[in-house]
């Protein structure tokens, strides 16, 4: 589902226009970025929670080549499944 | 940092952005994610738009995987711009790595050999000064390697010129005002000299820093005179509810007391 698609849906959905729809679904991701980038966690209910994670620097090594590589630390979003949104995709 | 922003935060602060009302969004979060979570049930993949993409997964533990936005990414990560990838030699284990230590000793440095070539292209030596020490080097006969600390190669013309190159522009004036006064002097009376001055400088600049009264620190009153303050009026107090209950006690018992009958 392309994002299109998404703000379409949810329109049709909440009555609300597409144009207001698609504000603030970017509103909604802005605000989850600045808390992540605070290194906040952002909880939604029944959904699950964005978190920072912080990777420190680290050597890999290539299989094939055998070459091995110093990766500089990196800040990624995790996402974790709340367990009713797990307990969705089991049932 | 390192907080758990609930619901409600999120809320306001899409409320704020939009000017919807609190209920509203609070309301319309909840539907974008439970219609994301139907389109996952689904097996869709779904993109939001400026935060990332949802997908299925096989991972019983985790079945929705994630990845952000570029732009997420890209903003979370620009501490570390300017780091990346470097390709280790073949040779070089991650022990070694761990084992490389910054060595700040610098009794350990190697010693600093001075070249000829590079001695003689030191700029805005005065002629004066430069004679000065030459003459001072031929007479002591001496030379200034064990005060410097420098091994030196040269010859007494181009040994003068590294001595000018350690003294400061000051001393080397002074040097020369005392000249027609004393023997020319060679550098550890000018070292002396320059560590005197610097010393000079900063206990200047530590006593000024002492003198700086703090316009926050107020002066506060001895603990024993606090005592004696507090002990005066404890008792003046007390003396007060003591004289008044006298005084209470009196007038009940004289306004409670049977009339005398005659």
């Amino acid at each position: 589902m392309t994002a299109e698609n998404l703000i379409e849906k949810l329109s049709a959905t909440t009555g609300i226009p597409m144009e207001t729809v698609a504000k603030t679904c970017q509103a909604l991701a802005d605000s989850v970025a600045v808390y992540v980038k605070d290194m906040d966690e952002v909880a939604i209910p029944a959904f699950g929670t964005f978190l920072p994670v912080k990777n420190q620097e680290r050597v890999v090594r290539d299989s094939k080549t055998g070459h091995k590589t110093l990766l500089p630390p990196s800040i990624e979003v995790v996402f974790k499944p709340s367990v009713v949104l797990r307990k969705r995709f089991v049932g | 940092m390192n907080r758990k922003i609930p619901l409600r935060v999120l809320a306001e602060s899409v409320a704020e952005a939009t000017g919807m009302s609190m209920d509203a969004s609070q309301q319309f979060i909840k539907d974008v994610f439970s219609l994301i979570g139907d389109e996952l049930k689904n097996g869709e993949t779904v993109d939001f738009p400026g935060l990332g993409v949802f997908s299925v997964s096989q991972n019983h533990d985790c079945p929705v995987s994630f990845k952000a936005a570029p732009q997420i990414a890209d903003d979370l990560n620009a501490p570390f711009a300017m780091f990346e990838p470097m390709v280790m030699g073949e040779n070089v284990s991650e022990e070694e790595l761990n084992a490389i230590t910054v060595d700040d000793d610098i009794s350990t440095a190697p010693a600093i050999s001075v070249d000829a070539e590079s001695l003689t292209s030191v700029p805005e030596i005065s002629e004066e000064s430069l004679e000065c020490d030459i003459e001072s080097n031929a007479d002591g006969g001496g030379t200034r390697s064990d005060v410097v600390g420098i091994e030196m190669d040269v010859e007494p013309e181009e040994m003068a010129i590294a001595i000018e190159e350690e003294l400061p522009t000051e001393n080397m004036l002074d040097a020369v005002a005392d000249e027609n006064n004393e023997e020319s002097r060679v550098s550890e009376d000018s070292f002396q000299l320059d560590e005197n001055v610097q010393n000079t400088e900063s206990s200047h600049y530590i006593h000024y820093i002492e003198e700086d009264d703090e316009e926050y620190v107020t002066e506060t009153e001895p603990q024993s005179s606090r005592f004696w303050i507090g002990f005066i009026v404890g008792l003046l107090a007390g003396l007060l509810i003591g004289a008044i209950g006298f005084i209470a006690v009196i007038l009940y018992m004289f306004d409670s007391a049977p009339p005398i009958v005659e």
